[in-house]
């Protein structure tokens, strides 16, 4: 039982930061990019080629991380921008960032060919026993990492000007540019810091999955159930919460239904949850009541 | 009852106006008929060409039904669905089933087909309707995931691999100079699919849906039951997607991969290439996304990111889609070329007035929208603000949320006698090369003969009965 929880943890927090990272870039332009998984798949592509041509791991990690965020910075002005532009309450970016995300991946498959590549192992190696249960150091990363990147997400967000800008943004543009906000800056750092979470969920897994150019749409799938079962379209780090119980319903009914159930059982939990309340489960605080912290900026 | 204020401006116009519109009435109808018999011709030669060219425009065509269906909610009533492709796969599916289990008619299964997917549609909508916008992509979006995931997972449905798709009947001997009965078949579906949205946009129900599209509080308070309306368009929209899934099960193998999300988006690729809410446009945007493949043939890969880059670049640089564009192009010129209509002011202040008084009298009767397609920031009484976000109308003083800065549109409560003060004014243009301020140009008017306008009466009697209480008696369905 303890073993299916933890590697349902660790797999939850990957689903929870790809999930958090759609919300981010969600909740500043009302987009949802479909490109996310795409972007999170180019870090992990990046990242095998710069250590494939013999570079350290660190340093392709980095490189990676940062070639998502470009990725990310470029599908918002590339397919985002043009549109809100023109119509601030247009749906076109549906299909804009579905013909991003295309472009995105068969690029990356006509580069780099359809077949799966090594990735750098980083923490893969370790491995922990924590009573009965075996987990790897890189699942105990990925959790230690997404707890660490949604809290200091939710203190920018919720603490800082920037946060309150982003806010600010996304409930008026036009107020919020009417006192000065830059909403195209802001919106560049929304879908960057977006591209920086889906880039890590991207290291997180990579070692496991390796690197392959159709990891995205897999992947972008399960951030994006994770957020609607999260509700994250309200709160981004509700995503995160979502992510982490997607982790476990999808790692349980592998263990308790049959070994294929995670395909369909986490669609069917989410049915029933949106049959229930729409807006997800933590997002309106319908199950969990918004967290307290304190004060730290006046 | 007092004259409706709107019957006096429009009598002034009319006499020119009426006259011309005989004479394009009858045209009309020629030109209707002669369409239809050139359509009739070219099935009959698609019947007989070669199996690649049918297999090409048959697919083209399935998916243009499709896209009507779609272009159905989204273009008239802004509801952006992605549950299409599951619609599209349930009739599919089903047809596969029953023919390859139970060994039924292809025939007795197409009204069972429909009246699934019309239930299911219903339902789906009124789950999914409980959220607007957004929301609802996302709710008939997942929608369409569940049934991938089951069409993938039971044991019925043949898997990954899928099913082989009923083959269609044979005609009988003495017809077969005809050719390949299921192109018949398709090519006479999508004529009907295509009659029946271009019918229903001639229809006095089309204002109404263009009021729940652009301004639903308004439509609400005046008397329409926005919910069932929606949701009824709804229904038939996925009964049209369920009626193409059972043509598409005649073209070869059903499965899981031709009826998942990206089959949802490709639709909606569609719909906005082609044009939203036009009748060809749909068509248009389902041969080019359908038939790119075959037509371009170069390195999967490649073609694949050129398809994407086409697919930003359509809806960036192109917003209003191909007929979209083209419809702005022609109306900028024909307002040019009329030397400036004059008319349209008038007309213009004449609608706030008409709201006020017919509005307080309680004699709502029919709900008219005009729609304003991107005009300046600022347009007679009226003054949007940049965001959209309120509109003041200063004759009536009525405030209300409207959704798009430039395609904005009032719900116009209008007229105790729809028969004669019936009128659409159909693209208001300020064009930028026209002038560029943001000021009014010309309106076209129309008007039609006597018969279309009996027809209207008739048809307008059926919606007040359905739409229209009093606006004392609107409701506020839970949103």
């Amino acid at each position: 039982l303890l073993q299916f929880i933890l590697s349902g943890l660790a797999t939850g927090a990957v689903y929870g930061l790809i999930g958090m990272a759609l919300a981010i870039s969600f909740y500043v332009t009302r987009v949802i990019n479909f490109a996310q998984g795409q972007i999170m798949m180019t870090a992990i592509m990046i990242t095998a080629a710069v250590s494939a041509a013999g570079y350290a791991a660190w340093l392709a990690v980095i490189l990676g991380i940062l070639s998502a965020c470009v990725i990310a910075i470029l599908s918002y002005l590339i397919a985002v921008r043009p549109i809100l532009a023109f119509d601030r309450f247009s749906f076109g970016w549906l299909v804009s960032t579905l013909g991003f995300a295309v472009v995105v991946e068969n690029a990356a498959a006509y580069i780099w060919g359809p077949t799966s590549r090594p990735f750098p192992s980083i923490l893969n190696g370790i491995s922990i026993h924590i009573a009965t249960a075996v987990v790897t150091g890189q699942q105990v990363l990925a959790l230690a990492v997404a707890v660490i990147l949604a809290a200091s997400f939710e203190v920018v967000r919720t603490r800082t000007l920037l946060g309150k800008l982003a806010v600010a943004v996304a409930s008026d543009p036009e107020m919020a540019s009417a006192i000065g906000a830059d909403t195209t800056v802001v919106a560049i750092v929304a879908f960057a810091i977006s591209g920086l979470f889906a880039a890590v969920a991207g290291i997180l897994i990579g070692p496991s999955t390796f690197a392959n150019p159709y990891l995205g749409s897999t992947y972008g799938i399960s951030g994006f159930t994770a957020m609607m079962i999260g509700g994250g379209t309200e709160k981004p780090v509700a995503a995160m919460y979502g992510g982490l119980l997607l982790g476990i319903l999808a790692e349980g009914a592998n263990t308790f239904i049959d070994s294929q159930a995670s395909d369909w059982f986490p669609f069917l939990v989410l049915v029933v949850i949106l049959v229930l309340t729409p807006r997800g489960l933590f997002g309106s605080g319908w199950l969990l009541p918004p967290l307290r912290l304190p004060r730290l900026v006046r | 009852m007092s004259k409706a204020p709107l019957d006096g401006r429009v009598g002034e116009l009319s006499p020119p106006v009426l006259l011309h519109a005989d004479l394009t009435a009858r045209w009309r109808g020629v030109s209707l008929g002669v369409v239809v018999l050139v359509y009739l011709l070219a099935t009959w030669g698609l019947a007989n060409a070669s199996l690649n060219v049918q297999s090409l425009i048959l697919v083209a065509a399935v998916f243009g039904i499709l896209a009507i269906s779609l272009d159905l909610v989204s273009g008239m009533l802004g509801l952006y669905s992605l549950g299409q492709g599951g619609f599209f796969g349930i009739g599919a599916y089903l047809t596969a089933i029953a023919v390859a289990n139970y060994n039924m008619s292809p025939f007795v299964l197409l009204p069972v087909v429909i009246v699934v997917s019309a239930v299911i549609g219903i339902l789906i909508g009124a789950m999914s309707l409980r959220v607007s916008g957004l929301y609802f992509a996302i709710t008939t979006f997942i929608f369409t995931l569940v049934l991938t995931v089951m069409e993938t997972d039971l044991q019925i449905t043949g898997g990954t691999q899928g099913l082989l798709g009923p083959a269609f009947p044979t005609f009988p001997n003495r017809i077969t100079w005809l050719g390949t009965p299921v192109a018949w078949c398709i090519l006479l579906a999508l004529l009907l699919a295509t009659g029946l949205v271009w019918n229903l946009r001639r229809s006095p129900l089309y204002p109404v849906l263009l009021a729940i599209r652009d301004a639903e509080p308004f439509a609400e308070a005046a008397g329409v039951r926005t919910s069932a309306i929606k949701i009824g368009i709804f229904g038939l929209s996925a009964a049209m997607a369920g009626g193409a899934g059972w043509l598409f099960s005649f073209l070869g193998v059903v499965s899981p991969g031709q009826f998942d999300w990206s089959v949802s988006l490709n639709v909606l690729v569609m719909i906005l290439v082609g044009g939203l809410n036009t009748t060809l446009g749909p068509l248009i945007g389902a041969a080019f996304v359908s038939m790119f493949p075959a037509v371009v043939d170069i390195n999967a890969w490649l073609q694949e990111i050129l398809y994407g880059a086409l697919s930003i670049v359509a809806v960036t640089v192109f917003p209003e889609g191909v007929v979209g564009l083209l419809k702005t192009r022609l109306t900028a010129w024909r307002v040019i070329g009329a030397g400036r209509g004059d008319a349209a002011p008038q007309n213009v202040r004449a609608m706030p007035a008409a709201t006020r008084e017919d509005s307080t009298a309680g004699e709502a009767v029919a709900v008219a929208s005009i729609s304003v397609t991107r005009l300046g920031r600022r347009f007679c009484a009226m003054s949007t603000s940049r965001s959209g976000a309120a509109i003041s109308m200063a004759s009536s003083g009525q405030m209300g949320p409207v959704r798009a800065p430039w395609r904005t549109s009032l719900p116009v409560v209008c007229a105790p006698s729809p028969v004669r003060s019936w009128f659409r004014a159909s693209g208001w243009t300020a064009s930028r090369r026209a002038g560029g301020r943001g000021s009014v140009y010309g309106a076209r008017f129309r008007r039609r003969s006597s018969s279309a306008n009996c027809r209207q009466a008739r048809m307008s009697r059926w919606v007040s009965t359905r739409i229209s209480r009093a606006s004392s008696g609107a409701r506020r369905s839970g949103r």
